[in-house]
Parts: C-alpha cells; structure tokens; sequence
C-alpha cells in the first residue's frame, strides 16, 4: 500500500469516528438535558427545541463540510468582519438574559453570535500568523489585536465566560501557530495584569474571586455557586443518586441544563458515569488530533490543532468551573449543554477540521 | 509529533489528572461534608399520622370513627407586595377569602379555607406548587352517626389525635395507633419534591374498639 493511500485511508477513518463521537456525545447531551429538568417537569419544552437546534446543527455540519477549505479560508477577513460587526451591535439590538447583552432575537429564535464566531476568529487568526507579507512581530501584534477586539467586544455584553473560552483558545491557537514563545509569555504578562487590573476595578470581579477562595464567607450569595456544584458532585458519589433523587441537578444547581450541566451529570452519574463522558470526550479530541497527524500540510494542521484546542479549552473551562477548581462563570459544555448557537458554533468548527483534514486533491508528503 | 503537541497533549493530561483527583475527592468520604450539609439543607423528616380506630357498640353499630379533612393556610407573607397582591386575588377568587383584617401586624400562618372539598383540594394543590406561602394540611375529624360529636374529647396534637375523655380517653392507647415517619427532599425555594417522599416507617393503624353493655354505659 503507498503512503498516499494509507494517509487517505486513515483520515476517513478518523472522520467517521469523529461524526460518530460526536453523535454519541449528542444523544449524551440530549439524556442529560431530560434528566436535568425531568422532575421540575419543564424538560418537554427544551428537550424538543434543543433537538431541533441539533439537527440544524448537523445539517449546517454537512453543508459546510462541503465547502472547500480554501474558499471559506479566501473569505475568512470579510466573515470575521461581519462576525465582529455581529458583536459590536449587540449592546444597540441585542436582547438581555441574565444581565448579559448576547442574544439577538429573531421571531421565536435567540441567536448567540459570539458562538458562531468562534470558528471565525480562529481561523482568522491562523490565518493572520501564516500571512507571508508581514514580520513575524507583525503578525504577532497582528493576531494580539484581534484577541483584543473579541476580547473587548465580548465583555461589553459582558461575558466573562466567553471571553475566557476567547482567551484560551487565541492563546493556544498562536501556540500552535508557532508564535515565538517569549512574545506569549509577554502578551500573557501582559494579560495578566489586565486581568488584575479589571479585578481592582470591578468589585463584582473581586468578590467573586474572593467568594471563590472562601465560599463560607457569602453562602447565600457569592458562594451559592461554588458550594452548589461541590455538593452536586459529592451527592452522586461512586454511580450516582436514583433519578428521581436528583435533586441538585433540577433544583439547586443554577441552570442546571446548561452552564452547570457538567455537576448535574455527576449527580445523577456518579464518578463512573461521569468518567466515561470524560473518555468519550478524550476519544473525540484525539480523534482531532490525529487527523491533524495525517494531515501533511503544516497550514491545515494549525487550523485542525487551533479548532480542536478552542473546543477543548471551553470544554476544560466549563468542567473545572462544575468541580468548583476555577470561579464560577458561564460556559457550556460542548454538545452536551442546551444552546442552539453553542451547539450550531461547535459544528461549525467540526465542518472546519473535517474539511480542513480532508483532501480532494492527491497531496504530496512533506 | 511536533515538540508543541507533545507539550500541549502532557497539559492537557494534567488538567485531566487534575479533574479525576477532583472528582475522587468529592466522590470518596472526602465529600462527607458536602453531602451532610445537602442533607441539613434539603431533607426533611415528618411524622405520617395513624388513622384512629373505631368504635362499635356492644351489637356492633359504628358509633365513632375519624374522617380525613384537609385545609388551607397561608403560611408566611410573600416577599413582595406584588406577589402578596396576587395571592390575594388567587385566595379571594377561588377560596372566598376575605382579606379585610389583613395587614402589616397580621401574624402567620392564616387559614384560608377549613374542610376543603374535592375541587377545592385540586386548586389547592397546584397552588401551593407555585406558591410556597401557601400549604394543605391534612386533619382527622372525629365523627360520630348523628354529628354531635364534641371536639374537645378528641385533639389532635401533632398529627395525631389523643383521647382526653369518656371512652376515647379509656381506651386512648388502643385507638391511637401508631405515627409512621416520612422523608422528603425540599426544593431550593422550600417546596416538597414529590418524587423524593419515601415512607421509613408506615404508620400502625389504631385497633377499633367494641364495647360491652357495661363501658357503653360509661361513655
């Protein structure tokens, strides 16, 4: 067999296991989101919007995974523009849950661009890294700029959470992009004290951070969250509480079908139940990552390696923040969460390292 | 495999080390803590009353039983004059409560409505689902064949009804029964999660009484 074959061979293997990962990672968050709500008896309702969300997100899936790689990589500046422009007008037209400017409404459907753009701005910054105009300076300061427009934009609805999940991933996709290192270790210095900074500012920062360290101090108040997820894990113990015993997951736990999905699993699933979500999560990000491997082409490689990180960084974000090791904010689980606009975003960034892993054209080995 | 992923991937192993050892910890007796204050929070036990037992005369004719009734009250004040306002109008509409003497002093809890019937009783319960200020509680009413019977030979103290003359006083500790135990599991705003009710000890039912010429003459 040559080595063109066997490369082709091994990335339509890993595709399929990756839409099939992905299927099952879906019917997974579909089971939890019944559970969570099932005995506040609400959960007809979500269960039949989010379905609806899923299966639109899977036909977007398929549609873009049609689309060439380098056509949505020719047009990704003007996307990210009117992605960003997206973003920009929400304070203006935007409608507000929760205190946060995110949604725009349209008729029965809320849309939450900043979940859609994920893809975009990743890819626009990969983009911006492999641009060959430019210094390598240049395009550091570049990609940093973009970083900070999303950055701004996003906590001027504001959304710590999201933010967060820009962050890590802008961060780990100028990694992958081979930025120098000691430009990341300046500009996550540099984060750093302007993390620090916003924290003096804002003093709902600093009692959250505070709540974080010692939730006894505000249980009612800022330490509500940090103690609820802490008691949904340890109330499901080794393979969880009876269903109809879940308490914590359809009551205390604050939306528990979404931000806080992750401690409601392992009420209801216990240790085991959840461990093997985790494993199925590791399955479907080395799925990922080994189609980066067999991808020859160094630009498409970032791309898969970039996308699969962002999804990985909110997915880490919104596990630690349920087993109560990092403040509470809100991130969804990827796919398993309810949120239309966050399943549709994370297909999209699937349709992106599926079509950037695939080859239509025979490619030759570096 | 680039030296990057390899640094990536053993981060990425580290947050995961980090995340199992959490839930280790949380799941293992390490999280007694946790669990032991959802219980304080949530749980909550009660006493299930024991039906009291019958009376029969000497050539067995029923002379006295329990019958179950259930009434409504109004526990504590709404959080806010809104929703205050509201339950008003709920309890004035559906319950003919009259909301004259009500004010800031009014202690709690109130009774809306004695002796609910059928109807009643459904409206009440989907009421108090959706405001916990409101509550059914259950009362046995001592009957006998022609209504005279007097409520102060039997009271009902704590779920459960206790002789305090005649007959019933006699045979006080034959009749009562014996209270079952319930718990519950209580929603963050307080409610009964019907789902969670689990009965630890059934309630012993009271033996009826039969009485002889001689004690029916005492009664």
């Amino acid at each position: 067999m040559s080595k063109r074959h066997e490369q082709a061979q091994e990335i339509l293997m890993h595709t399929f296991l990756l839409a099939i990962l992905t299927a099952a990672i879906t019917v997974w968050g579909l089971l939890a989101l019944y559970k969570s709500l099932a005995l506040g008896g609400s959960w007809e309702h979500f269960l039949c919007r989010q379905s609806i969300w899923v299966l639109s997100a899977w036909v977007i899936f398929f549609l873009l995974c049609q689309v060439k790689f380098s056509t949505l990589y020719k047009w990704i500046f003007l996307l990210t523009g009117i992605g960003a422009a997206s973003l920009l007008f929400l304070p203006l037209f935007g409608l507000q849950v929760n205190g946060m400017n995110g949604w725009y409404e349209l008729g029965s459907l809320t849309v939450q661009p900043s979940e859609i753009t994920k893809a975009l701005y990743i890819l626009t910054l990969v983009r911006i890294m492999n641009s060959d105009d430019w210094s390598e300076l240049a395009r550091f300061t570049a990609a940093c700029a973009v970083v900070g427009v999303f950055g701004i934009l996003l906590l001027l609805q504001p959304d710590l959470g999201t933010t967060a999940v820009y962050l890590a991933g802008g961060v780990a996709t100028l990694y992958f992009c081979r930025a120098k290192i000691k430009y990341l270790l300046f500009s996550g210095a540099a984060a750093l004290l302007a993390a620090a900074a916003a924290i003096l500012i804002h003093p709902y920062m600093r009692s959250r951070l505070i709540n974080f360290f010692d939730p006894a101090m505000d249980p009612a108040g800022g330490g509500w969250h940090s103690r609820q997820f802490a008691i949904a894990v340890a109330r499901g113990e080794w393979f969880g509480v009876k269903s109809d015993m879940a308490v914590w997951s359809n009551s205390f736990l604050p939306l528990s079908h979404n931000d806080s999905i992750f401690a409601g699993m392992c009420e209801m699933l216990g240790f085991c139940g959840a461990l093997v979500l985790l494993m199925l999560y590791t399955a479907w990000f080395y799925q990922m990552y080994a189609l980066s491997y067999w991808r020859h082409n160094a630009l498409r490689r970032m791309v898969i390696n970039s996308m699969a990180c962002m999804i990985l960084m909110q997915t880490f974000l919104h596990i630690l923040v349920n087993l109560g090791l990092l403040p509470p904010t809100g991130v969804t689980l990827p796919l398993v969460s309810y949120g239309g606009s966050s399943a549709v975003g994370t297909m999209i960034m699937l349709a992106i390292i599926i079509s950037a892993g695939s080859s239509r054209k025979p490619q030759t080995l570096q | 495999m680039s030296k990057r992923l390899k640094i990536f991937i053993f981060f990425c192993l580290m947050v995961l080390f980090l995340i199992v050892g959490r839930m280790v910890f949380l799941a293992s007796s390490s999280g007694e803590k946790w669990r032991s204050e959802a219980v304080t929070v949530s749980v909550k036990e009660g006493l299930l009353s024991a039906i009291r037992g019958r009376i029969f005369a000497a050539n067995g004719d029923l002379l006295v039983w329990s019958e179950r009734r259930y009434d409504l009250y109004w526990l504590e004040p709404a959080a806010d004059e809104k929703r205050q306002q509201k339950i008003l109008r709920i309890l004035e509409k559906n319950f003919a409560f009259s909301a004259a003497g009500l004010n800031s002093s009014t202690v709690y809890p109130i009774a809306v409505k004695y002796d609910l019937t059928a109807n009643e009783l459904e409206k009440a319960d989907g009421l108090s689902n959706i405001y916990p200020e409101l509550a059914i509680e259950l009362r046995w009413e001592r009957r006998n064949s022609d209504n005279t019977f007097d409520p102060g030979i039997v009271r009902q103290i704590n779920n459960m009804e206790y002789g305090f003359s005649g007959v019933e006083k006699t045979f006080d500790a034959i009749l009562r029964g014996t209270p079952g135990k319930y718990t519950v599991m209580l929603d963050r705003h307080g409610r009964w999660m019907n789902s969670t009710f689990r009965i630890v000890t059934p309630p012993q039912s009271g033996k009826d009484v039969y009485l002889s010429e001689e004690s029916a003459d005492r009664k």
